[in-house]
């Protein structure tokens, strides 16, 4: 469903992303962690058309993003990390706006069935600028599932959302991956990785430490650990690829693709 | 082509971003402040406009030569601007949630621009309706201003977001060096203008100096694609003058129309990129740092002696001078940069021109004093929004905070006015003018600041972000300006008369005049700091800070 290849992304001189390459298939939640600046929020606005590789090619749905991306952006959602609204239209207002944009029928009731799934029914002729952090969060994740993506995009999805709209979104990822959704999370939070993915793509410095089923990682950074935790794996994937040694025999822009 | 029409979902969200606007007013309207400035503001509106309207009966238009004159230079001048800012960090602006909701939507980059220039046209259409009730004096009939104002402010702002996506297409290497070309020829071209006009120069002062470039061969030939605007203004007759200027004007924004839409660029990128950046100095801007934007904070290493600790007044200040010292070369520009639109045409003045200038910057001296300067230097609980819970865990009595808060827009507002008043009394020779300003402009900036911060603190209010005029915040500035200038007259008023009894109680004494008025004056100032810290202590940062 989604397919990167080879994808670069450098800004003058400081390289973000250097020759990544991974896919992720229907049904299959990929957890996407590293540190800061490792490049997975820019790896993720790729994805989103907003800003074009320096090279590579970014598939989804069987749409380039760059060669066709109206069709490739009908096909997935993107909610990113603090997402920003119209702060003077209402809830309603922007399901509506959205339901236009991808043309979704029947949308009245889609909408009001998000709008009750997330507790937000008393808020939709809300304006969003009296909204607090956390329901403008639910508001983006409604307009996100309005059109049923078959790939859905989150950049740090649980910030400012309380434990009722924690578990509702666990949820519904697992619930849209299990109808044929692709799901990619970026976060810090290892916890809601570990809780909900199923494959694991962990980078550094823009480049792909990692990548493959979460079970994958575990044999090949805790041992025969089964039950070591990610925190332990991610811990001991970017202490292992940080030092001097691992840098040096890593060389330039290689990168290492495991395919599920 | 389906990708050069606005798509239903565009154009719904324009019919919304509209509504949302009125539904601003009209909630405005409801609380009894929100009523109180838009009141303020309409009758502010009224009035000009009304007095506009009024003055274009009375006043001859043969009178007013300088309109036509001038707008073409203007528009040059923007327009070399245009060159010079638009580098490799330029884009076309779009607003955070735009980014955010339509860049991943399935929408092609070209009905974004689309949607990008209806908005920009709704805007200008509105902007073009109020400046043309200004033209009428220019205009002979309502409609030629209205028409030939709209076309320029379109040209306005089509023009930057034509070189960006220039830009993006040749790459800023390329740019760069044709914009190096075109300046350098443009600056020679003018240098040529301005020494034909200089050596044709009779009397007449800047009108005439600038009458003169524009006819000058070369000036005449720099000049025309922007006369088409003014002449779209002036025109004489329907036809052939505001028919044929017209249609040019409109030819004119309509290329630049067809190259935004026919470059398809890949805007995208940049346009995040120059969103976020001015986004964050509209942010700036909001927190009252609008000098912050004019130069990067300068290093740390500017540092200031941590002043001692008064009763927890001084840490307070010290803040606030480190932020101005860091900020100073900002705000230096500004003031450079206001000073120097007041001053510039004075190079060009006749004797008599001189003088109407010199009383027109006195008159305008307390509107910089207590207007200008007020919104610039916002060291102080305007600036603290953000930080008002910090300031209420800190173990201060609310007075020291207050005091603290004021003294560093006092001091540097003070810090920028006293050599004015050095000016001032060079030129009349008299020292005991300067001596008298050092005593009272003080007293007065405690007077000007601490109303300041009482209406804030009474009445916080944060900017608008983004999107469409902020009429409530315009009308709520305006309100505050009425009742800082009441306050000061009161505060002048009663200063002078206790002079005035000093003066005769001491045998005509202006020593003692000036004594007594700086007393009440200071006294007035620093028995508004208990309140200003009354208010502190009283504001609630839950509560206001949502609005």
């Amino acid at each position: 469903m989604i397919q990167v290849h080879d994808y670069h992304k450098a800004y003058r001189d400081t390289v973000a992303v250097a020759g990544l390459s991974f896919g992720v298939e229907a049904g299959q939640v990929l957890g996407l962690v590293g540190p800061n600046g490792a490049g997975k929020t820019t790896t993720l606005r790729a994805i989103a058309g907003i800003i074009p590789p320096t090279r590579g090619r970014l598939v989804v749905a069987g749409h380039d993003v760059a060669v066709d991306p109206v069709a490739a952006k009908r096909r997935f959602a993107y909610i990113p990390d603090d997402p920003k609204l119209f702060e003077s239209l209402t809830v309603t207002e922007h399901l509506a706006f959205v339901a236009t944009a991808y043309e979704v029928a029947e949308h009245a009731s889609k909408a009001s069935r998000l709008l009750e799934q997330f507790e937000l029914t008393e808020k939709k002729n809300a304006l969003i600028q009296e909204l607090s952090r956390g329901m403008r969060q639910k508001v983006a994740i409604c307009c996100g599932y309005l059109h049923d993506p078959s790939a859905i995009l989150f950049d740090e999805p649980l910030t400012g959302l309380d434990p009722h709209a924690i578990r509702t979104l666990k949820q519904t990822i697992v619930e849209r991956a299990r109808a044929g959704a692709a799901v990619i999370i970026s976060s810090h939070l290892l916890s809601l990785v570990e809780d909900l993915c199923t494959h694991l793509l962990i980078l550094q410095r823009g480049r792909a430490l990692f990548c493959g089923p979460i079970g994958q990682a575990r044999a090949l950074y805790a041992g025969h650990q089964a039950d070591a935790s990610l925190e332990e794996v991610f811990f001991r994937a970017t202490d292992r690829a940080a030092a001097p040694e691992a840098l040096a025999a890593s060389g330039p822009a290689e990168t290492l693709e495991v395919r599920p | 082509m389906k990708s050069l029409s606005l798509p239903p979902a565009l154009r719904l969200l324009l019919v919304y971003q509209m509504r949302a606007r009125l539904r601003k007013l009209a909630r405005a309207a409801k609380t009894v402040k929100g009523a109180l400035a838009l009141c303020v503001l309409f009758g502010m509106v009224l009035f000009m406009l009304g007095s506009a309207v009024i003055a274009s009966f009375v006043v001859p238009r043969s009178a007013i030569a300088i309109g036509p004159t001038f707008i073409s230079p203007a528009l040059l001048a923007f327009c070399v601007l245009a060159v010079i800012t638009t580098g490799p960090e330029s884009g076309i602006f779009f607003f955070p949630a735009e980014v955010d909701l339509l860049f991943p939507a399935p929408f092609h980059r070209r009905q974004l621009l689309l949607y990008r220039l209806s908005g920009l046209g709704i805007g200008v259409l509105l902007v073009s309706l109020y400046f043309s009730v200004f033209l009428l004096f220019v205009a002979r009939y309502w409609f030629f201003g209205f028409f030939g104002c709209l076309l320029a402010l379109i040209f306005i702002q089509l023009l930057p977001m034509t070189l960006a996506l220039v830009l993006s297409i040749v790459g800023a290497r390329a740019y760069s060096r044709g914009r190096k070309l075109a300046l350098a020829g443009f600056f020679v071209l003018a240098a040529l203008a301005a020494g034909q006009a200089v050596g044709n120069r009779s009397a007449g002062g800047i009108v005439a100096f600038v009458a003169q470039v524009r006819s000058s061969g070369v000036g005449t030939s720099l000049l025309a694609p922007f006369d088409v605007f003014s002449r779209t203004i002036g025109a004489e007759s329907f036809f052939p003058a505001f028919v044929g200027w017209g249609t040019l004007a409109l030819a004119i924004d309509a290329v630049l129309v067809g190259l935004i839409l026919r470059l398809d660029a890949d805007f995208l990128e940049s346009s995040v990129t120059a969103s976020q950046r001015l986004y964050a100095r509209i942010e700036r801007a909001r927190r009252g740092q609008l000098w912050s934007n004019l130069s990067a904070p300068s290093a740390a290493r500017w540092r200031i002696p941590v002043l001692p600790r008064w009763a927890g007044a001084g840490p307070i200040a010290w803040r606030h001078f480190v932020t101005a010292l860091r900020g100073s070369r900002g705000m230096l520009i500004l003031v450079a940069m206001l000073a120097g639109g007041m001053l510039l045409p004075v190079l060009f003045l006749e004797r008599d021109e001189l003088t109407a200038v010199a009383a027109m910057v006195g008159g305008l001296a307390p509107y910089i004093c207590f207007f200008i300067l007020p919104q610039l230097l916002q060291f102080d609980f305007r600036g603290d929004l953000d930080g008002m819970d910090l300031l209420k865990t800190l173990p201060l009595p609310p007075l020291a905070v207050a005091a603290g808060e004021l003294a560093t827009p006092v001091v540097v507002a003070t810090a920028m006015e006293l050599p004015l008043a050095l000016i001032a009394a060079v030129a009349w020779a008299d020292w005991r003018l300067f001596v008298a300003a050092l005593a009272i402009i003080p007293a007065l900036n405690l007077m000007v600041f601490a109303i300041e911060n009482l209406a804030f603190l009474w009445f916080p209010y944060r900017m608008q972000a983004l999107g469409g005029a902020d009429f409530q915040s315009f009308g709520r500035q305006m309100l505050i300006m009425f009742v800082k200038f009441g306050v000061v007259l009161f505060g002048a008023g009663a200063a002078a008369a206790v002079g005035g009894l000093a003066w005769w109680l001491a045998g005509q004494s202006w020593t003692a005049f000036g004594l007594a008025a700086w007393l009440v004056l200071a006294l007035i100032g620093l028995s508004l700091i208990p309140l200003v810290a009354l208010a502190f202590k009283n504001f609630d940062p839950g509560l206001d800070k949502a609005e």
